[in-house]
């Protein structure tokens, strides 16, 4: 029974210390304790870095998108109708002249405080042919994203990529919006 | 607590031997191998009340405001599959946590779950991966004690996270979360699929739920 013990004391003792490490890298590659309240957009195909707080996004300064219902589809092929209500990206994108090129030469790609990211870089100019299809949403189903939010992306089915699904870019307390050149 | 769950079962033994006027029911094959309509009833009670509960009660909201990084929530996704456990309590049979699963996949599936009927599918499995982890304990001679229970929780809820992590294709997320997300699986699998179960089932048969072996 000693024996047992001592194996079962040193199994977990070295669960814990791998543990550990593995949160030390992850907590070095990511910060989650970004002001949930605010959004930075950024990239070497923006003018400049810009970070943009709740309050400023819902001011009336950009374009709004109110209850609108967005289909969603995920990697099983489920899909869902969840009405979002949030300010639409492609207004920020023009209100403050962030873009250095035309959108078919951009690209773009969400990230969330938690470590999670859309799957890849999109062509921006799905963007700019759809701009109410791509919000930054503050409201699910009328009532204000809490620990989902305060922001999340949200995409509809309809304008996503061949072989992409909506669900991978409905990206859950967003943080940060990066534009690259092509 | 033994002597409480025997007490029960030759209580129940001896009034139906005893009375000529009493009708026999499953208790009659509590020592057989063979499934009794009790053993369907614990499925299919605790198999609901698991589909409810993990289809409409968001655990994962304790442990996202105190571990921020994707995939902790697998720090509480032992609740799922602790219904199996429970069953295999109080049932001692390996097929009862299946049927259990597939009862708690069926609601879970009813209830609208995002992955529509897949999720049948995961319970099922999950209900295969828990059987074998308490055939592999029972094995190992740790068939009764909490660490056997307790690594039997564990392979029963491992399955699901590199499952739906793969599923989900999220081979673009930093490795590190990869392994956490399955660590923490496996480590809530243990704590609360199998120590938290057998506590519970414990609690049960001491407060006289007759078992059925």
């Amino acid at each position: 029974m000693k024996t047992r013990n001592f194996y079962m004391i040193v199994a977990s003792v070295l669960i814990g210390l791998i543990i550990f490490w593995l949160l030390m890298i992850a907590f070095s590659q990511f910060n989650p304790f970004n002001d949930p309240n605010k959004i930075t957009i950024d990239g070497n195909g923006t003018t400049k870095s810009i970070t943009i707080s709740i309050s400023q996004l819902t001011s009336g300064k950009y374009e709004m998108v109110e209850d609108k219902i967005f289909h969603i589809k995920n990697s099983f092929d489920t899909e869902s109708d969840i009405t979002y209500s949030g300010i639409s990206l492609w207004s920020i994108l023009v209100e403050e002249n962030l873009l250095v090129q035309s959108s078919s030469d951009l690209e773009f790609r969400f990230y969330a405080r938690d470590g999670y990211s859309s799957p890849k870089f999109l062509n921006l100019s799905i963007i700019e042919a759809f701009p109410n299809l791509v919000i930054l949403a503050t409201k699910e189903n009328g009532v204000p994203l809490t620990i989902e939010g305060p922001l999340r992306s949200v995409m509809d089915q309809s304008i996503m990529p061949e072989g992409e699904y909506s669900s991978q870019y409905s990206v859950q307390q967003l943080s940060l919006i990066t534009i690259n050149i092509a | 607590m033994k002597e409480v769950k025997q007490d029960n079962i030759n209580e129940l033994e001896d009034v139906s031997k005893n009375d000529d006027g009493y009708r026999e029911t499953g208790y009659d094959s509590i020592h057989k191998k063979k499934i009794t309509n009790l053993d369907y009833i614990y499925s299919a009670i605790i198999g609901v009340l698991g589909g409810i509960i993990s289809s409409l009660i968001p655990f994962s909201l304790l442990i996202k405001v105190w571990y921020p990084i994707t995939g902790g929530t697998q720090l509480v996704s032992g609740h799922h599959v602790i219904w199996g456990v429970i069953v295999y309590g109080l049932t001692k049979k390996k097929e009862n946590i299946i049927l259990t699963m597939v009862t708690k996949g069926v609601l879970e599936f009813l209830l609208g779950d995002p992955w529509g009927i897949l999720i049948l599918f995961v319970n099922f499995i999950e209900g295969i991966f828990l059987s074998s982890g308490f055939y592999i304990m029972e094995i190992l001679g740790e068939g009764e004690t909490k660490l056997g229970w307790g690594i039997a929780g564990g392979i029963g809820n491992f399955f699901q996270a590199p499952f739906f992590w793969i599923i989900n294709q999220r081979w673009y997320l930093h490795w590190s979360l990869w392994a956490l997300a399955f660590i923490f699986a496996f480590i809530s699998g243990v704590l609360i699929t199998g120590l938290l179960g057998r506590a519970i089932k414990n609690t049960l048969i001491e407060a006289g739920v007759p078992t059925t072996y």
